[in-house]
């Protein structure tokens, strides 16, 4: 458990070291101190009201209607420390998919071979396989830490299937619209989502106007509320499993009332696509279709793989990382094991696979038993782990509505981007910032974490 | 053969299989509901112009809950089962589950305005406590389920709207196609 | 050639084709079978690779790669749907026969590099901790390397008996020391945390006994400070010299680390090992996939 003094050691993003208001907060503060506690209360009842009205959910039990626990009270980024967010997110990407197209089409010297071929996502059957474009990631999603004075660390990749874009979008959205006193005195730095998918699909498909997809794993799926989001902003249509199948022309084909018609390009929400549509594998490596993201990315979302990015980048854009990620042990080497084993009470430890917040413990968060528990576990599978500095990262205001009262909560970030066919990255302002329950740094929504509209202003 | 971007992208959206199945379900879910807020607004009407009492109204009830297949060995809860209460046949039920279906039909419009209708029944505390009570509630909801046609027929069907019966005919024809 | 220390020096090179075949079958169908193969021989001074491969039918996509241990890993993925997944390795191995005239050493005060420390703590099937007093009995005093690890082995090779169907991939050394009964591979298991608790690093081998046709084998390897890895097997009383009887697949920590077969599936059914069996042939000059068909179906005309 977090002890109390934490709170006086770590950064809250309102305030200076010196405990005074940092001066990009201080028109919110004002804001805040300008409509009063009542009127907050009010304002966040009827933001709460209409995110439950739009179904603007994410389910963690599909017999449960779940909103987003949202704070309302919205993060600010300086344009600045933006700037240096968003060329380190775009050069991380790059370097990925780089790295992803010489993994499976060129001979990669990077990754040793022994951990890159027994990461579970790691598909054999895509060897030679180029995807459209030669880009893998197209939606990209990454969670980073602030550590103050505008340091961010880089905690994990997300390159299967990254949610949180629409939330990201909606928070802004309900935010805005429920509270607009707290944009006063800021110049939000906009953006569009619409816009940058929409050319990111046509750029991978050789026709202009593709027939474009969003596969669903269903309305009881934990992020459908996103699915339906991004495909009515999109306009294209939200498909199951169940619509979609592979032609006599080996082309995919959506089951229509009107007509079944073929599809060009499927922006699919879903893990195991040979479940929901079988032979949407073949289809694929027949070049009959546009995956995204495409197969294969899996294999640099493993925790151990995550180690070698900085490499990639040095390897493929002559760089040093902009942003620095985690420092993280290989426990392959008897060093690392010895290491970590002797500072296992300040590490993290993640399984390799693991995402959402799954097989992360947060060592000092833990209490002894299962401390020891894990540590023999360790001794018996390190191949199964990674171990993890544990970062004082920062914290922000929260408004409890019922109370009345400010807490502070540890926050992450997670910035969404998107790089189209023409190797062009688009880096979204502002990104998903997501909250810690009270006396936890685990901030994932799958955890049951909330969140908070983020926005960069100039 | 039929141009495959006009399907996919024609002003009254894609009707694929999932979506159809969706939409026929939420159909079904919102006539249920509807039908059900209509018995329980009449016998309330009805209570109201007698001035009989909630005990009159529960039992005049009864007959409208065994017809649902709602057990009714306690006369006195019949109301509450009809509006909340059961698991799958009361209003609430039927109004959260065609809202279910309704995030996969859209528009959002569509969402909010039978999530306005879901709000009626959220709260547990102002289930009604006389008959006029029970008459003002389900005005209510029958206003909010007007509010839910409306927006189905404004931005859902445009002009060219398919009947309900007519998408079941279609999706009956191709399933038996199939 | 013997060194000054005394050593191994190899005595003859017999050339061996070997034969491995498993079918598994399934309930229902399979839309997706991810493989992970350590059934080809391994690279060291005992044996040296000739040409090897494995086949599955239906076919998957393959990679071959060495994992951190050192063992050729063949990676399947199958994306046909299917019921049954046949899995064939075959290849050619020489066998370099070795006779080891080992220094004995003290046991007490044995330094150990780094490297070795893994193969002297728990692993996940072969815990030292729990089997000290077992240890301490069976090595009867031996104060020396060799000595000990022969008591060691022998005290297994007599005590723990050789029993199928008692046992599973699950079933830990702690497990084995209750039940004396199982397979070469929990006999293997036992005196890995036996010798580990005497302070021996020991590791789990799996492989094929060449002159006995059947299922997969399993023995250990103990770490000698001056020649390395020298071989022992619990089920057959074997320490150091085990002529040209067995094929050496792999090495791990024990047998979670090594399994011929491990991977996973995506069907609605359930699916087990239906057949398996693996033969060594001196008197061949290739052998080929066929072989290890006619293995399988020969199986299925006895029955």
């Amino acid at each position: 458990m977090l002890t109390g003094d934490i709170s006086k050691t770590t950064l809250n993003e309102h305030l200076n070291s010196d405990g005074s208001t940092r001066p990009v907060y201080q028109p919110l503060m004002d804001s805040l101190n300008g409509l009063g506690v009542p009127e907050l209360q009010q304002r966040w009842r009827d933001a709460n009201d209409t995110a439950a009205l739009d179904a603007f959910t994410f389910m963690l039990d599909p017999r449960e209607f779940r909103t987003v626990p949202t704070d309302w009270l919205p993060r600010l980024i300086p344009a600045d420390e933006w700037d240096t967010i968003s060329r380190g997110v775009a050069q991380r990407l790059k370097a990925i998919n780089h790295f992803l197209l010489d993994l499976y089409c060129g001979d990669q010297q990077v990754v040793p071979p022994d951990v890159m071929y027994s990461c579970q996502y790691y598909n054999p059957e895509l060897q030679d396989y180029r995807p459209a474009s030669d880009v893998f990631v197209h939606v990209y999603g990454i969670d980073l830490v602030h550590m103050g004075d505008g340091r961010y660390v880089i905690l994990e990749d997300n390159l299967r299937i990254p949610s949180g874009i629409a939330y990201q979008l909606k928070t802004t959205q309900i935010g805005l619209n429920v509270l607009p006193e707290l944009a006063g005195g800021y110049d939000i730095v906009p953006y569009d989502i619409r816009s940058a998918y929409l050319d990111m699909f046509a750029s991978l498909c050789e026709t202009d106007s593709p027939v474009c997809v969003l596969l669903t794993d269903s309305k009881f799926g934990s992020a459908f509320f996103e699915h339906r989001y991004l495909s009515e902003l999109l306009d294209i249509p939200l498909v199951e499993g169940s619509d979609l199948y592979v032609g006599h022309n080996g082309r995919v084909w959506a089951r229509c009332l009107d007509g079944d018609f073929e599809v060009d390009l499927v922006y699919r929400r879903v893990e195991d696509l040979e479940l929901f549509v079988p032979g949407l594998t073949e289809a694929y490596l027949d070049h009959k279709v546009v995956l995204v993201n495409a197969m294969g990315t899996g294999a640099c979302d493993d925790k151990l793989v995550f180690l070698w990015v900085p490499d990639m980048i040095k390897a493929y854009q002559g760089e040093e990382a902009i942003l620095e990620q985690a420092r993280s042990y290989d426990l392959r080497s008897p060093e690392n094991r010895q290491y970590v084993l002797q500072n296992l009470d300040s590490l993290v430890l993640k399984t390799r696979q693991g995402y959402g917040g799954l097989g992360v413990f947060i060592m000092p968060d833990l209490d002894k038993g299962y401390r020891s528990r894990l540590a023999q576990q360790l001794i018996e599978q390190p191949q199964v782990f990674i171990a993890q500095e544990t970062l004082d990262f920062s914290r922000h205001l929260v408004f409890d509505e019922t109370s009345g009262e400010f807490e502070e909560r540890h926050v992450d970030l997670r910035v969404f981007a998107v790089q189209n066919g023409r190797g062009e990255v688009t880096v979204f302002p502002g990104g998903l910032t997501r909250v810690s329950e009270a006396n936890s740094r685990v901030t994932n929504n799958s955890s049951g974490g909330s969140c908070k509209p983020s926005w960069v202003v100039r | 053969m039929v141009e495959p971007r006009s399907i996919a992208y024609r002003p009254d959206r894609w009707l694929t299989d999932s979506r159809v199945y969706n939409l026929i379900w939420m159909g079904r879910w919102l006539e249920r509901a509807d039908n059900t807020t209509r018995v329980i607004n009449n016998f309330a009407r009805v209570a109201v112009e007698n001035g009989s009492d909630m005990v009159a109204l529960q039992q005049s009830l009864n007959s409208a809950a065994a017809i649902r297949g709602i057990p009714t060995e306690d006369p006195r809860r019949a109301l509450e089962l009809l509006l909340r209460r059961h698991e799958v046949s009361s209003i609430y039920h039927s109004l959260t589950t065609a809202r279910g279906n309704a995030t996969h039909v859209g528009t959002v419009e569509l969402i909010r305005a039978l999530s306005e209708a879901v709000l009626t029944l959220e709260d547990d505390s102002a289930m009604p406590q006389s008959p006029l009570d029970a008459l003002l509630l389900t005005n209510q909801i029958l206003e909010r389920l007007s509010a839910v046609y409306k927006v189905i027929d404004d931005n859902w069907f445009h002009q060219e709207a398919l009947s309900e019966e007519e998408v079941y005919r279609r999706f009956v024809q191709q399933q038996q196609q199939q | 050639m013997q060194t000054e220390l005394g050593g191994p020096i190899t005595v003859e090179t017999i050339p061996v084709h070997y034969v491995y075949v498993a079918r598994y079958t399934y309930t229902d169908t399979v839309v997706q079978n991810d493989n992970f193969l350590r059934l080809s021989p391994f690279a060291d001074d005992c044996q040296t690779p000739g040409p090897c491969s494995v086949a599955t039918f239906p076919q998957g996509r393959q990679i071959q790669y060495p994992d951190r241990l050192g063992n050729a890993v063949h990676r399947v993925r199958v994306t046909t749907p299917h019921h049954e997944l046949i899995i064939a390795a075959t290849g050619q191995v020489s066998l370099n026969r070795r006779i080891v005239d080992a220094p004995d050493v003290i046991l007490a005060g044995a330094e150990h590099g780094l490297e070795a420390q893994e193969f002297l703590t728990a692993s996940r099937l072969a815990d030292p901790t729990g089997v000290e007093d077992a240890a301490r009995e069976a090595c009867a005093g031996a104060d020396t390397l060799l000595y000990c690890v022969n008591n060691v082995v022998h005290w297994i090779y007599a005590n723990v008996r050789y029993e199928r169907g008692l046992t599973s991939v699950n079933t830990t050394a702690a497990d084995v020391l209750v039940s004396m009964r199982g397979v070469c591979q929990d006999q293997a298991h036992l005196c890995l945390a036996m010798l580990r608790a005497l302070g021996i690093p020991a590791r789990y081998v799996s492989g094929l006994l060449t002159r006995q046709p059947g299922e997969t084998h399993a023995w250990v390897e103990f770490l000698h400070p001056n020649l390395g890895w020298l071989p022992a097997d619990p089920t057959r009383g074997v320490v150091i010299d085990l002529g040209a009887d067995y094929l050496k697949f792999g090495v791990g920590r024990d047998y979670s680390e090594v399994p011929p077969v491990s991977g996973s599936f995506i069907s609605r059914g359930d699916g087990h090992l239906d057949f398996t069996t693996a033969q060594c042939f001196f008197d061949r000059d290739s052998v080929s996939v066929d072989d290890a068909l006619n293995l399988l179906h020969s199986s299925d005309g006895v029955m």
